[in-house]
């Protein structure tokens, strides 16, 4: 027993030590420290990755943020009523899914600005040169959220003669933890553009032409989709002589070969995603996408959306002839319900198309097209680009049929209307023309929803209740809400 | 009465005898003794008292009723006690049995035999780490010991508990297999949804995985049915802070010590006992029939102002295809349970095993929803050396689940939902037999195209769910010294599942997001071990011993792992091949899940001293290292204190015959809650897909500040023995405040942290109750006995601080608010239906009434018709006093016997809590077509007449929306069992060489009696969680059994 009482407090002390570290110090296997997140080249790409991730949350690029801004125009019929009040201009400020798509695009600007933050700091660990092309790939993204989120939180750039009206806040600096700082009062819509602009014009000259892959090449930022987002954006802000140059670059074949298909429905469904009419898209994969949340979803399997039969109406919308290609091949009728679909997103794990070569030759000609003083040759030509693929029997636009600068930009604009249907346009080409919003019906498509005049309150979402009240009031709420 | 064996003796008696002793009871012992020697004779009436299995019960104390006098049973349990005229019933008590009345004036029974009593004060109570003389202690720990109680078959064990423990509330959810089941000891600990409220469950020592434990969220699993109850010996519930915190860290929810069944010392013993019964539906619920529902529906649309919709299918010749499906009566069948279980045991002074094999099956009445477990045990110990004893307990179970095909109720499709749900009118199966998949005659619907034929469903999806179990110990005890005895044991917690989820492409389920057939698989490990050290002394001192100490010292290593790989297939290419490959379908891939991953370094000591068996005090602390936390964060301390007063053990009660047992007691102390969920203090970052590419995302923001919940529970309370032991009662009262709990505190989006949370230590909840048990014997003569136990106990919530802005927390309906009881119900207020035009009104958040229009979607104010914004989201109010929680609770349960005959009823109560009627409110939902409740044909329909619901218009969301009105003040008294068992004579078992048979018949949950209008007052349908509590959505009744059984023990 003598003997015990010896060897118990060894015991107990080898017992100690070789246990307690043992449970006490662990890690998980499946995640990894902060710290080490841009310890290696690789792990910095992943991460480059991880804020387009972020954009391809189901809430923002992946479906909600484009959906949005069809589901707000008059093209869409929500058939299953799930979207609520948006359609009906009748939001509340606690809507939830306003609130969703509050959170997802800011979640991928903070992810961008971690990721600016953590290459800057860890230069060391890779070449300056990948340092910079990552470092812009994030500016990409950064200024893609900025962009949605003005667009559909805000009134348009044309709003007030300056922007100086509310649009949202911008956030460039990384934060880690609830810090102070991230609470931030909303900019101007000007500032909010000026930073869209210094983001993709820092981006540019940094990027790549492609990557390795044509995969890599459609899905992540090149100088081909800086250039094309930024004719957009200098579009909507109406300084046309930028938006007309960054078109004309892209058109030139200064970034890449980009060139319209054939048929417009070669660039749509399984593999059709990386032709050459992609400049960029947000992909998915089975396995990859949150269900109830794609653009597939909402147009096809549950068929929340349906096309509005006035917009494939000829008297209605003459624009849309009876043998375009757009109506014959992208459209449909879906025999159980007895509507009219848009047969644009049929697979399962389809992609989100954010820019594609036929909105650049459209950004042109609107661009050039309200340039000039009178009906611009190139713009016609570029109008014509974009037309001549889908038209049958209908004629090629000539300088007869179009003789003035409104028709022209007329032209222009249902030509896109047509062209980016469902595509997540609609409203904001409604919003920056000045457009009056008619002919919007209800779920049951026989009860007609009141007009909505240029600058109406609801045409654009509540900034979330949520986040006004978390902010404590620093957060202005929208007009009207 | 057998007169020969009376025995009056006359005997010389020649002693001292103190002179007071035979005046006054209350003073012997006290008065001086004076030497008197006294000759006389006296009439002696003696006997032998025996246990129930005719072996003698020395140290038995036997006086007459109303006097002190007691003498004492020898080694052969005979005893020889005076006679006195006048004085004509006997009274047996001893530790462990029930005191028992014997009238002599026939003279005196061959025997006298005396039955164990299952709620005696008077032996051990396990605490954590060691066994405490129940005199002895000052915890608050109550216990379930019935053997018959705890053998019943049973999915689980936690469900035998409900209504036997005062504070104990175990809600059983519904009758489907595997549904989550909540324990709460004093009610809520914790606030966020990450944070369990279950208790620790210890078996044997070995901390087991509780809880569900799916890793794929479609059909829950109860962990605890991989147990078999059957081997169950008691279990014991650790309550207050003093009890509980010698497990200091995870015991802020209590703490239920089960113990299995170990062999006794003496002669060996095989026991079967089989049990077989019948399952049936608790209750149905009220839905239209075809016509009804053709009439109801056809008039929302009128209403409307559209063309109707429902319509029986046509026939080719133009007539209607009348049908009237009762897809509840498709759904329900005569389900059955049975059991079968062998045991074996015995042992000697040097050994003692315990062996069982158990078989149960248990067939809902709810088809596809069974439970099959297989189980065996041993353990077994051996007195090895002198001073060094070993043992082993070990179990092996698999438990096969198979169960629906969809999780949760809420989802339209989802088991048993759509059965409730679907069109009366429709048919099941096409002439060919195959299903009828389609809408018969109904028009359009809104909601999707989703007409699945639930029994195609049920019948072609397959949700299957095996668990195979081992817990195991394995123990060396040595006493190197008188008094020191030093103890290793490691335990072990190994449970694998395995889950078969195949959507058949038919169904809706199976053609998800455009997929058509859906397989999904899980492969899952629990895995735990632990391993403690312990020394523990105990002695005597003082000049007469009356000073006792046991001191505890010990330290323990846990570690907790569990993960999965979960393959799965979308897009099935043959209907032949269901079975998950790559060559099977068309997207193949596989998920890895990481459920916890954690450990605990434990140091902890304890000391437990009482003077004269009369003071009695407990120290523990216990110091903690949680591997979740970080740096200095990961250490908790957990001291509690406590301090008793045996009163009866005081000069003025010692006598008494009133007060047998008196123990007033009080603690303090602090347990600790470890359950906080995957590594939440490390920031981190995960990958994640996109598209092709891997990418990586922040994971967890952390916080390196993040440190232990603390719970502070103070308890005073009293257990008393009366009445010569016929009467035990147990009363306590308590505060428990929990702090520093750990909340997912908002953050802006702008910071874009993962979920716009960061967990940070900031909630606070306190708990206050009052409990009281009562047992005791009413009746209790030779030839009848009847026993009664009775607990109450009353318990309240309150949110105190949830954090630095006092936002509330949401969660289902309920909410957690500072200075609001938790899980107060958090909705809009429905005021009335108008009685002139039926429509609803609402009151906003100031209190003014808002009624609505369906015809024009529009908000009046109905006094003067002027428009009014809308009722939205923002006018829902925390609606106080309103919580999921019963304010009282407890249970009943009633034995009476009659020689061989035992009846037994047991009642189950709980008052003053609410429960949200989700079920009626998707009932009566009025944007689609599914089948309505009969609730709805009470709706409004003529003016003038006041009615409970708003008038039935097509299309209208506003009117039968979440509110109030689907709130139901919920109360009930439920019958849980009435028992009827005939124990076979021992002189007719002597003959066939048998110990005991056991015979008996037996009702579960018979009846029900409960104002609430819904499936089930119990009904749950969001598993454990504290704020989102008692949501009642499809989930399906509890079941009736009918069993009968018996026990053959050798």
């Amino acid at each position: 027993m003598k003997i015990l009482y010896k060897w118990l407090p060894v015991l107990a002390v080898v017992l100690l030590t070789a246990c307690h570290d043992e449970v006490t110090n662990i890690d998980p296997e499946n995640k990894i420290n902060t710290a080490l997140v841009f310890s290696t080249p690789a792990r910095m790409e992943q991460a480059v990755i991880g804020c387009y991730n972020s954009l391809q949350a189901g809430n923002m690029l992946q479906a909600r943020a484009l959906v949005y801004a069809d589901v707000l125009g008059e093209d869409v019929i929500n058939r299953t009523s799930n979207f609520g009040d948006i359609p009906r201009y009748t939001t509340l400020s606690s809507n939830a899914m306003a609130a969703g798509l509050w959170q997802a695009g800011y979640k991928a600007i903070a992810d961008a600005n971690r990721v600016i933050a953590g290459i800057d700091a860890n230069r060391t660990n890779t070449t300056p040169e990948q340092a910079d092309m990552w470092i812009a790939e994030a500016k990409f993204v950064r200024a893609m959220a900025h962009f949605y989120l003005v667009n559909l939180f805000a009134q348009p750039y044309v709003f007030t003669t300056d922007a100086s009206h509310l649009g949202i806040p911008i956030m460039t600096q990384a934060f880690y933890s609830n810090d102070p700082a991230a609470n931030q009062p909303r900019s101007s819509v000007k500032l909010v553009y000026d930073q869209v602009i210094k983001d993709l014009t820092e981006a540019l000259p940094v990027l790549p032409p492609s990557y390795g892959t044509s995969y890599q090449s459609k899905t992540r930022a090149t100088k081909a989709a800086a250039a094309a987002f930024l004719s957009r954006v200098y579009l909507y802000k109406e300084d046309f002589e930028n938006a007309k140059t960054y078109a004309w670059d892209v058109i030139n074949k200064q970034y890449g070969d980009f060139g319209l298909n054939t048929q417009p429905s070669q660039t749509y469904g399984a593999n059709n995603y990386l032709t050459n009419e992609s400049i960029f898209s947000i992909p998915s994969k089975a396995g990859d996408f949150e269900a109830g949340f794609t653009l597939t979803a909402h147009y096809t399997t549950s068929t929340d959306l349906y096309i509005n039969p006035d917009f494939l109406n000829i008297t209605i919308n003459p624009w849309l002839a009876v043998d375009d290609k757009r109506r014959t091949q992208l459209t449909g009728n879906n025999a159980t319900l007895g509507v009219p679909v848009t047969l644009k997103y049929r697979d399962v794990a389809d992609w989100a198309p954010v820019f594609r070569y036929a909105e650049v030759l459209l950004n042109y000609a609107e661009a050039a097209g309200k340039l000039a003083a009178t009906v611009d040759a190139e713009a016609l030509a570029r109008l014509n680009e974009v037309r001549n693929r889908s038209r049958v029997s209908a004629a090629p636009y000539t300088n007869i049929t179009i003789n003035s600068k409104q028709l022209l930009i007329d032209a222009v604009l249902a030509e896109r209307r047509i062209e980016l249907a469902f595509e997540g346009h609609r409203i904001f080409d409604l919003n920056r023309n000045k457009m009056k919003l008619t002919n919007k019906r209800d779920f049951d498509f026989n009860t007609r929803v009141a007009d909505q005049d240029f600058g109406a309150d609801k045409r654009i979402l509540p900034v979330p209740l949520i986040e006004i009240q978390r902010s404590r009031g620093v957060l202005e709420r929208n007009p009207g809400y | 009465m057998n007169r020969t064996s009376t025995q009056w003796v006359k005997r010389l008696i020649s002693c001292t005898i103190p002179l007071l002793s035979l005046t006054s009871l209350t003073t012997f012992g006290n008065s001086t003794v004076v030497p008197v020697h006294i000759v006389f004779y006296e009439d002696l009436l003696k006997g032998k008292v025996t246990d129930e299995n005719g072996q003698p019960l020395p140290g038995v104390s036997v006086r007459y009723k109303h006097n002190g006098n007691a003498v004492q049973t020898d080694a052969e349990g005979r005893f020889s006690i005076v006679a006195q005229p006048g004085k004509t019933t006997l009274v047996f008590s001893f530790i462990g049995y029930k005191t028992r009345e014997v009238t002599i004036t026939g003279g005196l029974p061959a025997e006298i035999t005396l039955q164990t009593d299952p709620t005696s004060l008077h032996d051990v109570v396990v605490l954590g780490y060691q066994s405490l003389d129940r005199k002895n202690t000052t915890q608050a720990a109550v216990r379930v010991r019935h053997n018959e109680e705890l053998r019943a078959p049973a999915n689980s064990f936690d469900q035998l508990m409900t209504g036997h423990l005062a504070g104990v509330n175990v809600i059983n959810s519904s009758g489907l297999v595997g549904e989550r089941v909540a324990i709460r000891v004093r009610g809520a600990s914790s606030i966020s949804s990450s944070s369990s409220s279950n208790p620790l469950i210890v078996i044997d020592g070995v901390p087991v995985l509780s809880g569900n434990s799916a890793t794929l969220s479609y059909n829950p699993i109860n962990a605890l049915s991989s147990i078999n109850p059957a081997d169950i010996e008691s279990i014991q519930v650790l309550k207050d802070a003093a009890a509980a915190a010698i497990y200091g860290s995870r015991a802020a929810a209590g703490v239920l010590l089960v113990t299995t069944k170990k062999g006794k010392a003496g002669a060996g013993n095989i026991t079967y006992s089989a049990d077989l019964g019948l399952v049936k539906p608790g209750n149905k619920l009220d839905v239209l029939n075809a016509e009804s529902y053709n009439t109801t529906i056809n008039q929302m649309r009128t209403n409307a102002g559209l063309a109707p919709l429902a319509a029986y299918e046509q026939n080719t010749d133009g007539s209607d295809k009348v049908v009237d499906t009762d897809w509840q009566d498709i759904l329900f069948h005569d389900g059955g349970v049975q059991q079968h279980q062998l045991s074996f045991s015995g042992g000697s002074d040097k050994y003692n095993y315990y062996g069982s094999g158990n078989y149960y099956n248990y067939d809902n009445y709810l088809r596809n929803n069974t439970l099959q477990r297989i189980s065996g045990r041993l353990n077994a110990s051996a007195k090895v050396k002198e001073w060094l004893t070993a043992g082993l307990n070990m179990q092996y179970s698999r438990a096969k689940q198979l169960g629906f095909g969809r999780d949760a109720g809420t989802n339209v499709n989802a088991m048993p939902r759509s059965f409730m749900t679907y069109f009366p009118n429709v048919r099941v199966y096409n002439d060919d037999g195959s299903y009828y998949h389609g809408r018969g005659g109904n028009g359009g619907v809104i909601g999707g195209a989703n007409y699945p034929n639930p029994l195609a469903t049920l019948e072609q999806n397959r949700d299957d769910q095996e668990t195979r179990r081992f817990i195991g110990s394995m123990y060396l005890e040595a006493t190197p010294v008188k008094g020191l005895t030093v103890k290793s044991q490691f335990n072990t917690d190994l449970v694998s599942g395995t889950e078969t989820v195949f959507w058949h492409p038919r169904t809706p389920d199976g053609t998800t997001a455009g997929f058509n057939g859906i397989s999904f698989n899980a492969y899952s490990n629990f895995n735990t071990w632990a391993w403690y050290t312990t020394a523990q002394y105990k002695t005597l001192f003082g000049a007469d011993n009356e000073h006792s100490l046991s001191v505890l010292a010990g330290m323990e290593f846990t570690r907790r792992r569990a993960k999965s790989v979960q393959p799965y297939g979308y897009g099935l290419k043959d209907p032949q091949f269901t079975y998950l490959s790559v060559e099977n379908y068309t997207t193949f891939g596989s998920a890895a899940g990481f459920m916890f991953n954690d450990g605990l370094a434990s140091y902890f000591a304890s000391a437990n001293y009482s003077y004269k068996d009369k003071y009695i005090a407990a120290l523990n602390l216990r110091a903690d290292y949680n591997s979740n936390f970080i740096g200095n964060n990961q250490r908790g301390l957990f001291p509690a204190v406590s301090a008793g007063w045996r009163l009866s053990e005081e000069d003025f009660l010692k006598h008494s015959y009133v007060v047998n047992d008196l123990k007033l007691r009080a603690s303090y102390g602090l347990t600790g809650n470890a359950s906080v969920g995957y590594f939440p203090a490390l920031a981190t970052y995960q990958t994640y897909q996109y598209g092709d590419l891997t990418a990586i995302n922040i994971s967890t923001a952390g916080n390196a500040a993040l440190k232990w919940e603390k719970s502070g529970q103070a308890n005073i309370g009293a257990d008393a023995s009366l009445l010569s032991n016929r009467l035990h009662v147990t009363t306590d009262w308590f505060v428990k405040t929990s702090k520093d709990l750990i909340l997912q505190s908002p953050v802006l989006s702008t910071a874009g942290m993962p979920n716009n949370s960061l967990a940070q230590n900031i909630g606070k909840l306190r708990t206050t109750g009052t409990e009281l048990s009562l047992s005791g014997s009413p009746v209790l003569n030779s030839k009848w006995w009847w026993t009664s136990d009775f607990n109450i106990s009353y318990i309240k919530n309150k949110v105190l601080a949830t954090n630095a802005n006092g936002d509330p927390l949401f969660e289902g309906m309920g909410i957690a608010k500072p200075g609001e009881e938790l899980g107060t119900f958090n909705l809009l207020r429905f005021k009335e239906v108008d009685a002139a035009t039926g429509r609803a009104v609402f009151l906003d958040k100031d209190g003014n009434a808002k009624m609505y229009n369906p015809a024009n979607a529009s908000w009046t104010n109905p006094e003067t018709g002027q428009a009014v914004t809308a009722i939205s989201g923002t006018d829902k109010v925390a609606l106080s006093g309103k919580t999921p929680y019963p304010k009282f609770q407890g249970g009943f349960f009633n034995t009476l016997g009659y020689g061989d005959w035992e009846v037994r009823v047991g009642l189950q109560y709980a008052f003053g809590y609410y429960v949200y009627n989700q079920t009626l409110a998707s009932l009566m939902d009025q944007t689609n077509a599914y089948n309505k409740s009969t609730e709805i044909l009470e709706a409004w329909s003529k003016s003038g007449q006041p009615a409970e619901y708003p008038a039935l218009y097509w299309g209208d969301n506003q009117s039968m929306q979440e509110s109030s009105l689907w709130l139901e003040k919920a109360g009930f008294l439920r019958v849980r069992e009435i028992t009827l068992a005939y124990n076979v004579p021992a002189t007719l078992l002597k003959r066939a060489k048998m110990d005991r048979v056991r015979v008996y018949v037996q009702a579960q949950n018979p009846f029900l009696f409960t104002s609430y209008k819904g499936m089930d007052p119990e009904a749950n349908a969001t598993g454990n969680t504290n704020i989102g509590l008692g949501i009642d959505s499809f989930r399906p009744f509890m079941a009736k059994t009918f069993m009968a059984g018996i026990t053959i023990s050798l």
